[in-house]
């Protein structure tokens, strides 16, 4: 990047607030999917808004894209600098900038992270319901660029069920606000189009969140099976009988191994062919039948043991192991490959078995530990990522496990966003009307595409129908696709 | 004979990337910079080690920029050595590029001889209580000319005149003899803080254990080893080993956190350390299986709040022990504080090394502290101790800084044995 820009960055924030050292920048090539990497050309950390705004005034006037980025734990490498250019990193606007306790919500910056805004109106008996496994690290910023999920969301729904209003600076360096405290939709609703664009529409720089009562009673039980058959047929058997728990997790005898190796050992059942962590909450009326119902069918499909976790100590473990299970794939394996494939529940035993022979077949370790009760599938791909042979196995059987659930009737991803891993894939979900239609939405916010270009659209779609031009830039290929649109290409 | 890294796979390895460990890293809050976090630290060393990043002034700088708080492994599902792959990636940056002439000169011709630390705890209280001090703050020369060396002057501790525990000597258990101890007096413990280790020596004998004090003992060289001087702390350890008879002890007790982790690690210094490194116990750790608990007769109506020194929680995982034992004292009112488990920005010379982001992290610390009003605040380690007396000191509280020891023993009233 030209020695002007990087003056003109060190102008705004001041000189130790830009990275473009080599050595610094190298930490920045990827976020927690290490299987793709881009070197930034530079890293800047804003402290605020209108800084922000700053930034993307002068990296549009040099045509230079670029991307935000929070704590770097997201999985589809949607924080990834594909080509280059300016990581605008917002871990310094990390404050709780207001908490209305009666009106329940909060005002956040977008570094704040997910886990501390509960902890912040912990006082007021409130909390903040989405809680990705990451929450003790990731940020809102990023949860909102994901539309992140969590094992609560079955229940309470995704992040944009929680967002109420934001402000954020477009890619030309404006800025907007849209929403209000209220949560009433006036005007058009733009912010549900701006949840979950992964970073592709706008830099979200202020956030106001819905905050909830924490619940008056909660139950968390663990059930234990000798085979993932009846383990999976429980989890469609429970939301049949019309029950809504608050959250309804599977883990696989692997994923046990894993955990209860590390620090976060919960006390799974070792000899598990796979366990259930299911929780209810409410009132205290009815929750002992919910989950006296839920202990019955979990025996009826042969649970050789149910616990109830005893005090808020030991359901503390039960879910710090769940948590920590992505990362505690590290005890058992040098690297991961995290896959975010939704299914229908009830296919659940034919997809899970099916996997397990891609496992065989390609002779990679798999394993599983998901959101059982939205169909949210976490296969995890266990590699060595200095071997070769091994990547491209990876690319395979990541693409066939796309696949197999995809005909099933599924979808591409439940909370990690397409991002850069998976949008090849797009082709197989959506038709080109489907596929043109979100990139004329994506242009009306990023007209050049300088925003974290080369994300969620697939090259090759775009490659083949423009023609001859084969390019990686999503700027270029938005141009493109536009003139298509418009009838002006050749 | 093999290196470490043919025998075994490299340690970065157990990291995945995740990134959990994130917001536990005390510099990472502050900084927001990955570069700055324990999963940036380790990408930097993988980097170095496939040969993807070199030794520059950058690299150099994040890698000492690091607490070695320990933070992280606790947060860490995969259950990363940080602290070890941080002393040994230390090691080769001071291969490659000699430490700085004043750190060489203490941590290997100060801290390893008890004489000179001795002598120059001497001298730093002479300083203290000549008046020169009070000469030099006053004309304010020092910040005028040197302000980082006015820092560091700032952060001096009030060495009081303070009575040690006498080398190579044996105090006996009071009552039925359970067993027997060996003490581990520490450098800077036994110089100046010495009333610390006789409050540990006088608990332990209250406990029914005879305690010995070996004569040639040294500095535990956990200074050294976080300053990537290995073969400093590899011969300190190599004699530590050698003065403790092993064989005839039940535990060899330790009062300070960072000095206990060390003891307990000196099997990834060196070979041959498991048997002395299996008796190392904290002194809190301890005394929590031992009859002490009905000797704690005295009562202290005082408020206390405890800090976690990050050697004990996160290097050794000693969490309750200690707390138990304030709880046990009769009339005390135990309040816990806010982010406990989070480094106050001592960590060894780091406050004296990197001494902007020291006092950043503490005033957040203090932040906390204050806000649980509290009118002692006990810790296990003196380098916290000094950091914390500073910070009190600073913000003008009203705040006994003390070791758990110094309460139990008060707890003891007059009963026991003088030491």
């Amino acid at each position: 990047m030209k020695k002007e820009v990087i003056k003109k960055l060190r102008e705004i924030l001041g000189s130790p607030a830009v990275i473009e050292d080599e050595t610094e920048l190298l930490v920045y090539e990827c976020d927690a999917l290490t299987l793709f990497k881009s070197k930034p050309d530079a890293v800047v950390f804003p402290w605020t808004t209108e800084q922000v705004a700053q930034i993307v005034r002068l990296a549009n006037e040099h045509r230079i894209p670029f991307l935000p980025r929070g704590a770097g734990t997201g999985l589809s490498g949607g924080a990834l600098a594909v080509e280059g250019g300016i990581i605008i990193e917002l871990q310094r606007m990390n404050r709780v900038l207001s908490i209305d306790a009666d009106n329940r919500f909060a005002i956040v910056q977008p570094g704040v992270v997910n886990l501390h805004i509960s902890q912040a109106v912990a006082p007021y008996g409130l909390y903040y319901a989405p809680d990705p496994s990451s929450q003790m690290a990731c940020s809102i910023g990023g949860n909102v660029a994901e539309n992140s999920g969590g094992p609560h969301c079955l229940k309470y729904g995704m992040t944009t069920n929680h967002i109420l209003a934001i402000e954020a600076v477009t890619p030309k360096g404006e800025i907007i606000r849209l929403g209000n405290a209220a949560g009433e939709t006036v005007g058009m609703d733009l912010l549900g189009a701006i949840v979950g664009s992964e970073g592709t529409f706008v830099i979200v720089t202020e956030i106001t969140i819905r905050l909830l009562q924490k619940p008056q009673w909660v139950k968390t039980l663990l059930a234990a099976f000798h085979s993932v058959e009846d383990c999976s047929q429980t989890v469609s058997d429970i939301i049949a009988a019309g029950i809504v728990p608050a959250a309804l997790e599977f883990v696989d005898a692997k994923t046990i191994e894993a955990v209860e190796a590390s620090v976060y050992k919960a006390g799974y059942p070792q000899d598990a062919a796979a366990a259930l962590l299911i929780e209810v909450d409410g009132f205290r009326e009815g929750l002992e039948e919910t989950s006296n119902a839920i202990v019955e069918i979990c025996r009826r499909n042969r649970s050789y043991d149910v616990r109830v976790a005893k005090d808020d100590e030991e359901r503390a473990r039960l879910w710090l192991g769940r948590k920590g299970a992505f990362g505690a794939m590290g005890r058992i394996s040098p690297d991961m490959i995290t896959m975010d494939a939704v299914i229908p529940r009830t296919r659940l035993p034919e997809v899970l078995a099916e996997i397990a022979r891609m496992s065989d077949r390609y002779g990679l370790a798999v394993a599983n530990v998901f959101h059982a009760g939205d169909g949210n599938l976490h296969p995890l791909i266990l590699f060595d990522g200095r071997r070769q042979d091994q990547v491209e196995k990876i690319h395979r059987m990541g693409e066939e496990i796309v696949k197999l659930c995809v005909d099933v009737g599924g979808a591409l991803s439940g909370e990690h966003g397409i991002g850069y891993e998976k949008k090849e894939f797009m082709n197989l979900v959506f038709t080109e009307p489907d596929l043109e239609m979100m990139m004329r939405v994506k242009r009306v916010f990023n007209p050049d595409g300088l925003l974290n270009p080369s994300k969620i659209f697939p090259t090759r779609r775009a490659c083949t129908e423009i023609g001859k031009h084969t390019t990686t830039s999503t700027a270029e290929i938005g141009k493109r696709v536009d003139e298509v649109l418009r009838g002006s290409a050749r | 004979m093999l290196t470490e890294k043919e025998t075994k796979p490299p340690l970065y390895l157990d990291c995945i990337h995740c990134g959990l460990c994130l917001s536990s890293c005390p510099t990472y809050r502050v900084l927001g910079s990955e570069m700055d976090s324990p999963r940036g630290r380790i990408y930097l060393m993988r980097a170095y080690d496939e040969g993807r990043a070199e030794i520059t002034d950058s690299f150099v700088e994040h890698m000492f920029r690091c607490l070695d708080c320990r933070a992280c492994e606790t947060a860490c599902p995969s259950g990363v050595h940080f602290g070890h792959m941080m002393e040994e990636m230390r090691g080769k940056i001071v291969d490659e590029r000699p430490a700085h002439w004043i750190a060489r000169l203490m941590l290997k011709h100060v801290f390893p001889h008890p004489w000179r630390f001795q002598l120059m705890a001497r001298m730093l209280q002479l300083y203290e209580h000549s008046g020169m001090q009070w000469l030099v703050r006053g004309s304010r020369l020092l910040r005028r000319f040197a302000p980082g060396m006015a820092a560091a002057e700032a952060l001096m501790p009030e060495i009081g005149i303070e009575r040690g525990l006498i080398m190579d000597s044996h105090y006996r258990a009071e009552g039925k003899r359970v067993g027997t101890v060996a003490f581990f007096s520490g450098c800077v413990m036994n110089s100046m803080l010495g009333s610390i280790n006789r409050s540990s020596v006088r608990l332990l004998t209250a406990a029914g254990y005879d305690v010995v004090v070996p004569g040639n003992q040294i500095c535990c060289g956990a200074l050294a080893n976080h300053a990537g001087l290995r073969d400093t702390a590899q011969q300190m350890a190599r004699a530590n080993i050698a003065a403790f008879p092993v064989d005839k002890l039940d535990a060899i007790i330790i009062n300070a956190a960072g000095c206990g982790a060390m003891l307990k690690e000196y099997p990834l210094l060196i070979d041959g350390a498991e048997a002395f490194s299996s008796k190392v116990k904290d002194i809190a750790e301890f005394l929590v299986s031992t009859r002490i608990f009905e000797r704690l007769k005295t009562p202290l109506n005082r408020r206390v709040g405890y800090d976690d020194p990050c050697h004990l929680i996160h290097g050794q995982g000693i969490k309750t022990e200690p707390r138990k034992l304030l709880k046990a004292i009769p009339g005390i009112e135990f309040v816990e504080i806010e982010g406990a488990d989070q480094c106050c920005g001592s960590a060894g010379i780091y406050n004296i090394t990197q001494n902007e982001l020291s006092m950043e992290i503490l005033d957040r610390k203090m932040e906390k502290i204050q806000k649980a009003h509290i009118d002692v605040l006990v810790t296990g380690n003196p380098g916290c101790m000094f950091q914390f007396r500073y910070g009190a000191k600073k913000l003008g509280l009203k705040l006994d800084v003390v070791h758990p020891v110094e309460l139990l023993a008060q707890s003891l009233g007059n009963s026991g044995t003088d030491v």
